[in-house]
């Protein structure tokens, strides 16, 4: 299944083999893969809602579900594609200071990757019960650590078209 | 081991690839697009992008097209 091949090569990063395999990951595929990961990654968010909804005697049931399996995931893809979107900018800007030729769109896939790690770190801490902002930096961090150093692999180039 | 366009470029020439090379090593020719295998770094990122499905790795390319590994590579010398 694609996931799992990309799955493979995110936790084999930044590696060159791995970028070289990643590039040709389709967008649609790359769109697939951070959902079902994002998805992954709030599963402690889900059970949490679940558990202190269902506790709570102000929610209803049915809205409960709807806010849980629907709702969430739709808010979660949206803040998402928003974050990788805005990452994908910075990228852009550490590309040009780095000499690569890469284009947004290229760029928004490498991000998309990168935040393979951060995403099931973070979904771990928040399984552990530590939620903080120092762990959002340090995850953020991360992500651009993996980001730069694919960036890296592709060569410097001067006569840009 | 280079990247290789092949004949589904002839007449298309969308130019996704050019735009997308990290290394400028594709050029782009009257009817098609070449890829300088000297200077291609493997990276995959041009196949992703066509959009005639037209740019294979050098060892996956189709028997009937195999001819365009030696065209791309003297069209580019
Ligand atoms: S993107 Fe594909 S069709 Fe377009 S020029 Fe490149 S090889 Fe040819
Ligand atoms: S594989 Fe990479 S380096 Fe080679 S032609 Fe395609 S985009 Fe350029």
């Amino acid at each position: 299944m694609a996931f799992f091949r990309i799955l493979q090569n995110c936790m084999r990063m930044p590696g060159k083999a791995s970028v070289f395999a990643l590039n040709r990951v389709s967008m649609r595929d790359t769109l697939l893969y951070i959902f079902i990961l994002m998805l992954l990654s709030s599963v402690p968010d889900i059970i949490d809602l679940l558990v202190n909804g269902r506790f709570s005697n102000q929610t209803y049931e049915s809205v409960l579900y709807l806010q849980v399996f629907l709702f969430y995931p739709l808010y979660i893809i949206f803040i998402g594609i928003i974050a990788i979107s805005l990452l994908s900018a910075a990228a852009y800007v550490i590309k040009t200071v780095m000499k690569r030729k890469l284009t947004y769109h290229h760029l928004w896939k490498l991000t998309a990757f990168s935040a393979t790690v951060p995403l099931l770190l973070n979904a771990v801490f928040k399984g552990l019960g530590y939620r903080n902002i120092w762990i959002t930096v340090l995850l953020v961090v991360l992500l651009f650590f993996y980001l730069i150093k694919m960036i890296r692999v592709f060569p410097i180039i001067s006569n840009k078209k | 081991m280079a990247y290789v366009i092949t004949s589904r470029c002839v007449g298309e020439k969308w130019e996704a690839c050019i735009e997308v090379c990290p290394v400028n090593c594709i050029l782009e020719g009257a009817n098609m697009c070449y890829i300088n295998p000297e200077i291609c770094i493997d990276c995959g990122a041009c196949q992703e992008v066509c959009p005639s499905d037209a740019i294979f790795k050098e060892e996956d390319v189709p028997e009937e097209e195999r001819d365009y590994i030696r065209i791309n590579r003297e069209y580019t010398k």
